[in-house]
């Protein structure tokens, strides 16, 4: 077990800057996930932690130790890759085994640890098979174990649930979180799915662009989002931005010239003067008789709760919850917006939260 | 679907027509030539030109079978096989590994390695041949002066053929190999990395399995090349040395049996049948024994 720190750490790619800066630390038995959409320099934030990208600028360091030149195989971390990288060629069992071929020297005890992981992932039936003849799901987890039977200071894993079907994935998500609340070894998950971030990480740091947006818990970055990106990038869907002028005074907003202030009965709406960037999540507004008026364009039924897609009339569109068993607009309906809940304040120009 | 009569026969006439071409090339340069080589092959040419030849049937084959000529043969021709294809594998899958890295300026170095694909055997031997030359050749320049010279000598005529065969099979056997490696995933080779092996034991340990059908393939394309070689021998060595300077391969052999004042075609088409055989039962062999140890990918 180890921490793992990036600090200063860059890279680029010719005139591309793929991460520029990254000063994030993960801490001993901590599960972080980086979550970004994909470019945003997660992925090369991870390999380099790997050791299977040169660092540019900055350094690396796991355990308080720069491992920046290092070679991956002196780096002892584990990484599970995206097409979970079996090696075709070898039994279920030898591939677990590999990575301890140069660790432990005695025969009976590597095949003993492999038959301990392989049993603790269900694996033990198909020690002989060969990844090919594996489903997606068992190759998915003999990646896990060919990982976690070094028992390594920290797992790397890239997008290790993207290539398993929706039910499958529910179900790895949390065998994976089991399993590294049993080891409790320093995990770096990157990922693009937001649930997943959500769901998993004990912290995620969102990246954009190469530049590391905002680290905090799930339930933090839900509340608190930093600027317009993570707003609107965590939650599904995401919050809704609006952008207008507010006079806190006269306790007024304007959004395209016109009063809007029927819509937005919280006080938090009217904390801040000048122009402004709105947002709040599509539980905190709902259909009413006064406020802002707007078309429907769009209905999303997902079972349990309703996403009623609202055009206002400046052209922004908002997302609305509804529970399943209230009264549904129809496509086109000519509707009002009321926003309830809590309202955050981004500036108009720069995105960054006031 | 369901053709009626009529236009079934307008499909099967359309799809002679557009068969002939191949199937008349064929028939022509290679089914005639194969069967009448069989029909030849009972036949037995006299000593004499102009006298018909007469038909004598399999024993023409026990008569040359158990020849000393064609044992000498036989043997120069499994040495250079031997000589000729690990080696040109094993530098060409070399070349491969050193031109796969990402370097600026590997195009070049991939344009020379693979250039002997495209160079004629004829330019290939002048150029070796001017290498070799006792007088102004690269071994004289180095101060060394064999005597015999190289290609005069029953020693080294034959392994000097086969460098030379083995130059030539290189540029195949780079790109063979390269296209092998570049298709391999980058992913599971920086598994192995990650996974604590150094570059050594995965070369070994992953890549070289996994390019296990490449190297198969290459394997039995280099056996047949290396049992075809013709021209390199023609032109170093030449008629009148081969069979003293014990480069007389198999198929030179048919050809010298062929060529001259006195051909004897009976002869070349046993031999060509035997040569024939010895390559079908190369490539059996390895089909059967080496394949299990090739790994196909999902397999």
């Amino acid at each position: 077990m180890a921490t793992v720190s990036f600090q200063g750490t860059t890279k680029r790619f010719g005139d591309v800057t793929a991460v520029d800066a990254l000063n994030l630390d993960v801490e001993d038995g901590e599960f972080l996930v980086l979550l970004g959409p994909s470019g945003c320099g997660k992925t090369t934030a991870l390999r380099m932690v790997a050791g299977l990208e040169d660092v540019s600028e900055g350094i690396i360091a796991i355990d308080g130790n720069d491992v920046t030149g290092l070679e991956p195989q002196d780096r002892d971390v584990a990484m599970v890759f995206q097409s979970y990288a079996l090696y075709p060629h070898l039994s279920v069992a030898r591939n677990i085994e590999f990575p301890l071929r140069k660790r432990i020297s005695s025969k009976e005890e590597r095949q003993r640890l492999v038959l301990d992981v392989a049993k603790s992932l269900d694996l033990d039936e198909y020690l002989d098979r060969k990844p090919g003849q594996l489903s997606g799901g068992q190759r998915q987890r003999v990646a896990l174990a060919r990982a976690i039977v070094r028992q390594p200071a920290a797992f790397l894993m890239d997008e290790p649930l993207s290539n398993l079907d929706a039910k499958l994935r529910i179900q790895t998500r949390a065998e994976i979180v089991a399993l590294q609340a049993r080891l409790g070894t320093t995990t770096l998950y990157v990922t693009h799915d937001q649930v997943e971030a959500m769901t998993m990480g004990h912290r995620i740091a969102v990246m954009n662009d190469g530049i590391l947006q905002q680290v905090a818990t799930p339930s933090e970055l839900y509340e608190n989002p930093q600027n317009v990106f993570v707003a609107r990038f965590v939650g599904n869907p995401g919050m809704n931005i609006v952008t207008g002028v507010v006079d806190s005074e006269a306790r007024s907003i304007h959004l395209g010239g016109v009063d809007a202030s029927p819509g937005f009965l919280h006080d938090d709406a009217y904390q801040f003067n000048g122009p402004l960037s709105l947002g709040f999540r599509p539980e905190s507004v709902a259909l009413s008789s006064t406020g802002l008026p707007g078309s429907v364009s769009l209905i999303e039924r997902l079972g349990s709760e309703v996403h009623v897609v609202v055009t206002i009339e400046t052209g922004e569109i908002l997302t609305v919850r509804q529970a399943a068993n209230e009264v549904i607009p129809s496509l086109g309906d000519s509707v009002h917006l009321a926003v309830t809940g809590k309202v955050l304040a981004f500036d108009a120009q720069t995105g960054e939260r006031r | 679907m369901i053709l009626t009569p009529k236009a079934r026969r307008k499909n099967w006439g359309l799809a002679a027509l557009f068969l002939f071409p191949s199937l008349f090339i064929f028939g022509v340069f290679t089914f005639y030539p194969f069967f009448e080589n069989f029909r030849l092959a009972m036949f037995q040419t006299p000593p004499y030109p102009g006298l018909p030849s007469k038909y004598i049937g399999f024993s023409q084959y026990a008569s040359i079978l158990s020849s000393s000529e064609f044992m000498q043969s036989l043997l120069s021709t499994l040495f250079f096989v031997l000589l000729v294809v690990p080696t040109g594998l094993l530098l060409g899958l070399a070349l491969a590994v050193a031109a796969h890295k990402a370097l600026r300026g590997m195009a070049i170095f991939r344009v020379i390695f693979s250039s002997t694909v495209v160079t004629s055997v004829a330019v290939g031997a002048l150029i070796f041949g001017t290498l070799m030359n006792p007088i102004v050749g690269f071994l004289p320049w180095l101060g060394i002066n064999p005597n015999p010279p190289l290609l005069q000598s029953p020693t080294w005529a034959l392994p000097s053929i086969a460098a030379m065969a083995i130059w030539q099979f290189l540029g195949l056997s780079f790109i063979v190999m390269l296209a092998g490696l570049q298709s391999l995933p980058d992913d599971v080779l920086e598994a192995s990395r990650v996974d604590g092996a150094g570059a050594w034991t995965t070369f070994w340990r992953v890549t070289v399995p996994m390019l296990s059908p490449t190297i198969f393939f290459g394997l039995v394309v280099g056996t047949i090349y290396a049992f075809q070689t013709f021209g390199q021998i023609d032109i170093l060595i030449g008629s009148q040395n081969a069979s003293q300077l014990h480069v007389n391969v198999l198929l030179y052999y048919i050809y010298q049996s062929i060529q001259g004042t006195n051909p004897d075609p009976g002869q070349a088409a046993v031999l060509s049948i035997v040569l024939f055989v010895i390559i079908l039962i190369f490539t059996l062999l390895q089909l059967r024994f080496v394949e299990r140890r090739v790994h196909y990918a999902g397999k």
